[in-house]
């Protein structure tokens, strides 16, 4: 049982290698982004 | 044989369920600071990690931080991978009076939020999918360790006499060293001008403080692991020096800006909060209240100093968790007595309490400094940390996880 419950997690590990890594632009945009702020105050 | 006790495992389940609240209050405090194209993915970097390191933690993190050491002080052994032999009934070392997995629960929330805190650092510019890769790796070869040092009875760092009530150095001073690593390794914010960013929901965050807030109660007064007097004492100091730290900050930048600030407020009682961690069970409430004035004022003149250099520490996590654990750390060296914890400090006559603090403070810090430059190094390899620049542009929430948190 412990082996195959390792065994689980890397096949997630493994997904996580070989999944897209986002887009790197969005082809739709839904929001238009911020402009620069100003700076924080804290 | 150790037996259960239900008023102290109520207690520390009890404390498990509140310190688990922390890391979504984390994502709300860490989500309200940065703008609004990357409030998701900030927010996701901390929720996702709840679910991927109390998967870790069950499979081989509770073992190699507490499980029985394999010899040199330095790392548990595999006698407990995926909690085989960690049962409903006590340890015979941890928490005697709880069930074993109780302990084992109450942990896993620490080692959950620790590398969600480091997310901070370089938020608003890092691929998903690296920070995944980052946190599995940080967990198991920084977390991990570091626990097993302070907190084993084993560990190196424990029979040095390194006091550590609640994780000022195993949590806060190794994530926010971790964080300022990260920050230099990443780099800055795309056109990023000013050294800071205004905040897109200062309501957020102030729910979030809150939120951690409360769940610190089970944090520090849950790490007497009892429901007891030690605890109460815990509990008392904790809200002491977090009030203290919040309104000091609040002065600080009132007298220093003009306003009281709000968001001055918020990361105040966050930075007291850090600072009682280590000393909240080896310190009396007259000393918490000169605890959170001190690191009130360190921690804001740390986030000044950083916004006057080229750091880009995105939340400041290494202002307020790297220098307030530090500062915890050394001041439990100063204000810890005996008749709170057992141990004596420098103002009850051993002044060398002072000297193994910042020994305990030194080793975790360039322990966490160099073994977060390798991970960082070695996730690149794999997939870049950061992402392009048409993606920061667009803001993450977008370009990462194809979602909005706002319509217009």
């Amino acid at each position: 049982m412990v082996i195959a419950a390792l065994a689980a997690f890397a096949v997630l590990l493994i997904a996580w290698i070989v999944a897209p890594g986002g887009a790197a632009t969005s082809a739709t945009p839904i929001a238009a982004p911020d402009a620069e702020p100003a700076p924080a105050g804290a | 044989m150790p037996t259960v006790d239900t008023g102290d495992t109520a207690w520390v389940l009890m404390s498990a369920a509140l310190v688990m609240l922390m890391t979504p209050g984390l994502a709300l405090f860490y989500g309200g600071l940065v703008r609004r194209k990357n409030v998701l993915s900030t927010i996701m970097h901390s929720f996702f990690i709840l679910g991927l390191v109390s998967v870790t933690w069950v499979l081989w993190g509770y073992t190699l931080a507490f499980g029985p050491d394999t010899g040199l002080g330095l790392i548990g052994g595999l006698d407990w991978l995926a909690l085989e032999g960690v049962t409903g009934e006590p340890s015979d070392v941890y928490a005697t009076t709880v069930p074993h997995l109780a302990f084992m629960a109450f942990q896993m929330m620490f080692a959950i939020i620790t590398p969600a805190l480091i997310s901070g650092a370089f938020a608003e510019r890092k691929r998903f999918k690296a920070f995944v890769l980052f946190a599995v790796a940080w967990s198991t070869f920084v977390y991990a360790p570091i626990a097993h040092w302070v907190w084993s009875p084993d560990g190196w760092l424990f029979g040095l006499g390194v006091l550590d009530f609640a994780g000022g150095t195993v949590v806060h001073l190794s994530s926010g060293v971790a964080a300022l690593v990260a920050a230099l390794y990443v780099g800055r914010r795309t056109g990023l001008i000013e050294p800071a960013t205004e905040p897109h929901d200062v309501p957020m965050t102030v729910l979030g403080a809150g939120l951690l807030w409360f769940g610190w109660f089970g944090f520090n007064a849950g790490s007497a692991v009892g429901a007891n007097g030690l605890a109460a004492t815990a509990f008392v100091t904790t809200n002491t020096a977090a009030a203290m730290a919040a309104i000091t900050w609040v002065t600080i930048s009132w007298l220093h800006k003009g306003t009281p600030s709000v968001l001055g407020a918020a990361i105040g009682a966050v930075a007291g909060l850090v600072a009682i961690t280590p000393a909240a069970g080896f310190v009396t409430p007259a000393a918490s209240i000169l605890i959170g004035l001190g690191v009130g004022v360190v921690c804001y003149g740390a986030a000044q100093l950083r916004l006057r250099s080229r750091i880009d520490d995105a939340l400041d996590v290494f202002a307020v968790h790297g220098v307030g654990g530090a500062f915890g750390a050394i001041a439990t060296g100063i204000f810890a007595t005996a008749a709170v914890g057992g141990v004596d400090g420098a103002l009850a006559g051993n002044g060398g309490q002072v000297v193994t603090q910042l020994i305990g403070v030194a080793v975790v810090a360039a322990y966490s400094a160099a073994v977060t430059s390798a991970i960082l190094f070695l996730v690149n390899l794999v997939t870049p940390i950061r992402v392009t620049g048409d993606a920061e542009e667009s803001g993450l929430d977008l370009a990462q996880h194809g979602e909005v948190a706002y319509q217009p």
